[in-house]
């Protein structure tokens, strides 16, 4: 069965359901990078990221049955690898005392060529790295996933007036460290 | 708009998520505002800065997460399904009043007869014949009879779990009989109990009589006590 290229997630997951193996690699294929860069952004190891965006597809492929389409697919998908991240790093943390200690062996996986935008990327990957995990949460879902104060809000189950005051209070302890940064 | 509103919509504003009028009421506000300009100019400069960590180009191969998925098995989910554990609640129910009240289980074509005794009725002639009757149940067909209750439920909902409880019960069996002595203790314990229950219900009679003797002796007039003497 062919899917066309356009079609939206709700098409995908309904051949899914019809049995169109087809149709949910098409949805992984729209989604991966994102679920993929989510994870590294918040455990800032790119291999843990890749092993949770598996994860969260390998959940994803199980629970569609009984997804029920009352929120967005992007929601409930991005609520499935924030706690997969989570549930990652609080491992992590268990097992080395560390909290957000990986800033220091942060894995930037960016061109060597450009030296100097490696540098940078350095730079904001490890102020990011130093907020407080809610903060870098919405940070990481509103500035690189793109989601909305509104969507992040259902992700994190917290109300919209949080999530914005997160949001300004990062974007408060990121100002000294990223001064200079911007182009 | 004033500044303190401003500044609670400027990182909504910088990231376009303003209506129309809002967005345009904010962008009047910021060119007039020195102070709000300046808020808003340091936000967008963190926000631009936040750029410099590019997204990591990855794959994920489809296939390998179908495969993945069917070959790992599901995490067992937390507790009993809902059928499971209200059979259990009443497996652990019957378990209770067969060790406390005393009742007959008695096998019959398609199910299981319980026959429930009234415990002050049982237990306050303290007949040692009626113990042991009791004590040979409770050995017998206390944990045999859930043992087959929950066989029987089993049977009809075909639930692999009650099963599983089935053959739990019956590991249980033998557990259960070193607890003989405990359960011979217990019932000595209730024994007591209801005897001295009785005993205090007596004496409360009295001291009940005693204070409507007072009452009507000081002439007072309280009705629930001429009902209670009643």
């Amino acid at each position: 069965m062919s899917t066309p290229t356009n079609s939206s997630d709700k098409d995908l997951i309904d051949r899914y359901l019809e049995g169109d193996l087809d149709a949910f690699a098409r949805l992984v294929g729209r989604w991966e990078r994102r679920v993929v860069n989510l994870a590294h952004r918040l455990t800032g190891d790119i291999e843990e990221a890749r092993d949770i965006g598996q994860l969260t597809f390998v959940k994803v492929f199980r629970g569609l049955r009984s997804f029920n389409g009352e929120s967005r697919f992007s929601t409930w998908l991005y609520t499935i690898a924030l706690n997969a991240s989570r549930d990652r790093m609080r491992r992590r943390a268990a097992r080395s005392g560390l909290t957000a200690a990986w800033a220091e062996s942060i894995d930037l996986h960016t061109p060597k060529r450009a030296s100097e935008r490696r540098e940078t990327a350095s730079i904001v990957s490890r102020a990011v790295a130093s907020l407080p995990e809610a903060e870098r949460e919405v940070v990481v879902l509103r500035h690189y996933q793109d989601r909305t104060f509104a969507e992040i809000a259902s992700i994190v189950g917290a109300p919209v007036s949080t999530v914005k005051s997160r949001m300004e209070r990062a974007i408060r302890k990121l100002r000294p460290r990223l001064k200079g940064l911007e182009n | 708009m004033d500044c303190g509103k401003v500044r609670k919509e400027i990182l909504s504003f910088i990231y376009g998520e303003l209506d129309r009028r809002d967005a345009g009421l904010v962008k009047d506000h910021i060119d007039a505002c020195a102070e709000c300009f300046e808020e808003w100019s340091a936000q967008k400069a963190v926000v631009a800065a936040l750029d410099g960590w590019p997204d990591v180009d990855h794959r994920i191969d489809a296939a390998s997460i179908i495969s993945r998925a069917r070959a790992e098995p599901r995490p067992r989910r937390a507790g009993l399904s809902r059928r499971a554990l209200a059979a259990l609640a009443a497996g652990i129910f019957i378990a209770v009043t067969l060790l406390f009240v005393g009742v007959e289980v008695q096998k019959i074509d398609g199910g299981v007869r319980l026959t429930f005794g009234r415990p002050t009725e049982r237990l306050q002639g303290a007949d040692p014949l009626l113990e042991q009757e009791i004590r040979t149940m409770v050995r017998r067909e206390l944990v045999g009879g859930v043992g087959e209750l929950i066989e029987t439920l089993a049977h009809r909902f075909g639930e692999a779990a009650l099963r599983q409880e089935q053959r739990q019960v019956m590991f249980a069996r033998s557990a259960q009989r070193q607890r003989e002595d405990d359960l011979r203790r217990t019932r000595g314990m209730i024994q007591r109990v209801a005897l001295e229950s009785a005993a205090e219900t007596e004496r409360t009679r009295h001291a009940v009589e005693g204070l409507v003797g007072l009452v009507r002796y000081a002439d007072i007039k309280i009705p629930e006590i001429e009902e209670i003497r009643n």
